[in-house]
């Protein structure tokens, strides 16, 4: 292994372009999957039995394989279709492919998130808005769904944990984030150096992570020092 | 306009097999104040909240301030439309056992949510408004504490305040002090008994005997789904009729 500054300085480049993508890729796919994952949550618990069959088989679908599996499809699989049924705009380039894919994969890991933290709420919160005269929206919105939110984010902190590793598997379909440009140097240079910058990088960005969640949960802690 | 608040006529309602209520018929007039009294599981609670449709009944018929809320026409319950349940609802506030406030809220933002974002009056003026009901059940400075930082009995004062806050015809009370410790019911009840005072119309469903006794000016006793005995509270107290009036007494006084 040669960790020389010389060397670190040669692979420098590369190994920022590619880590530049894999926090591109976790940046868009939180910012689509986040809110994206709220509709398909209130689905799987609306009154209306269609919504429900709907949002619990894509969470279902979404859960149940395995996202590179999931990145093929819409990548070669989808590409394959567009040439077949003559329809070109299903056709999709490396990078928005992995954002869809990622993006539909983390909704379904966060709608259930949601879903498990709106069904926490005590019932009496939903009574209480009833004889004040809320709506089942209003209720929702105004009053349900603001006190889940100290309540989900562990879990979704934990989940784009998991994200910042699993961006990893674009390299499968040949994106450059960090670890195929750690990869490609390794190869190229018969050296497992890059290898090591690599984790690093991925352990910075997780690290980062962990510090920013300490601060969200303190700040959305203030109101439930004890139950209510 | 009825002289009636509250209109419940032979009131039915079932739990799958079980009858929790089996015809019951109780009326509330203006600024009249009526305790319903019974041990656990005889329907108190749930003849309370099929008047504001946390329960739906199964037969018979609820109104609020002269307005049909559901009624059994051939047999079948029919209720109002949703928006007009909501309306109608909203001239009838609760007090839970368990409080039930927004935990996400601040003292003042629970007693102003709802005419500020369902009622749309103006904000300042429920702002003051607001104040005001805090400064009633004595928690003026716990405007801007979160329910979390509260004892249950400051917990279950701005309960009241927040029910006050939206102008109610009527107050529904659901076991108020049941889930406090005993040396604090007592601030709680001094509210309630200065909103009576007052001559808010009230249904006070509670196990509190000397408090029903003294702030009713009737007193209805359920057992097994139905209003057994009714009257004063110093016939009910001092000479109940029925046997199962007798008994309960005994058992609770």
């Amino acid at each position: 292994m040669n960790l020389s500054r010389e060397y670190v300085l040669v692979l420098w480049p590369a190994l920022a372009r590619g880590a530049g993508q894999t926090l591109l890729i976790f940046l868009l796919t939180l910012i689509l999957s986040l809110p994206l994952g709220l509709p398909v949550a209130l689905g799987g618990i609306s009154r209306l039995w269609p919504l429900r069959i709907l949002s619990r088989v894509y969470v279902w679908l979404f859960r149940g394989t395995p996202l590179m599996l999931q990145l093929f499809f819409f990548y070669y699989g989808l590409g394959i279709m567009a040439g077949q049924y003559d329809l070109p705009f299903l056709r999709l380039d490396r990078f928005p492919a992995v954002i869809v894919t990622f993006s539909l994969n983390y909704a379904a890991y966060f709608a259930e998130i949601y879903r498990a933290g709106i069904q926490s709420i005590d019932s009496g919160q939903y009574e209480a808005a009833k004889t004040l005269g809320f709506t089942r929206t209003q209720t929702m919105f105004a009053i349900i769904i603001p006190q889940t939110l100290r309540r989900i984010i562990p879990p979704v902190c934990n989940e784009t944990i998991t994200l910042v590793k699993d961006t990893a598997l674009a390299t499968v379909i040949g994106v450059a984030e960090l670890l195929k440009a750690a990869r490609d140097a390794s190869n190229r240079d018969t050296n497992t150096a890059p290898y090591f910058l690599a984790a690093a990088g991925y352990l910075a960005i997780t690290f980062v992570l962990t510090l920013v969640y300490q601060k969200l949960e303190k700040r959305f802690g203030r109101h439930e020092r004890e139950a209510i | 306009m009825t002289d009636y608040i509250v209109e419940l006529d032979r009131v039915h309602k079932r739990y799958g097999e079980v009858e929790a209520l089996r015809g019951v018929t109780l009326r509330v007039r203006r600024g009249e104040q009526v305790a319903i009294i019974g041990s656990s599981g005889s329907g108190k609670s749930t003849l309370l909240r099929c008047i504001n449709h946390l329960e739906s009944i199964d037969g018979g018929s609820v109104g609020i301030d002269g307005m049909i809320l559901a009624e059994t026409v051939a047999g079948r319950v029919r209720y109002r439309r949703e928006a007009e349940i909501r309306r109608l609802i909203m001239r009838t506030a609760m007090v839970f056992q368990h409080f039930n406030l927004f935990g996400h809220l601040t003292c003042l933002e629970n007693v102003t949510i709802a005419p500020i974002r369902i009622k749309r009056e103006n904000p300042a003026e429920v702002r003051d408004r607001a104040l005001e009901l805090l400064r009633l059940v004595g928690l003026s400075g716990k405007a801007n504490a979160y329910p979390g930082e509260l004892s249950g009995g400051q917990k279950q004062r701005v309960a009241i305040a927040r029910a006050l806050a939206i102008r109610p015809s009527i107050l529904l009370f659901d076991e108020p002090t049941s889930a406090l410790d005993p040396e604090i019911t007592g601030e709680v009840l001094k509210v309630i008994r200065q909103l009576a005072a007052q001559g808010h119309s009230m249904v006070l469903v509670t196990h509190e005997m000397g408090f029903a006794r003294e702030v009713a000016d009737r007193v209805a006793f359920m057992d097994d789904g139905m209003i057994v005995e009714e009257g004063r509270p110093a016939n009910i107290f001092g000479h109940p009729k029925s046997e199962r009036l007798r008994l309960f007494l005994q058992a609770v006084l």
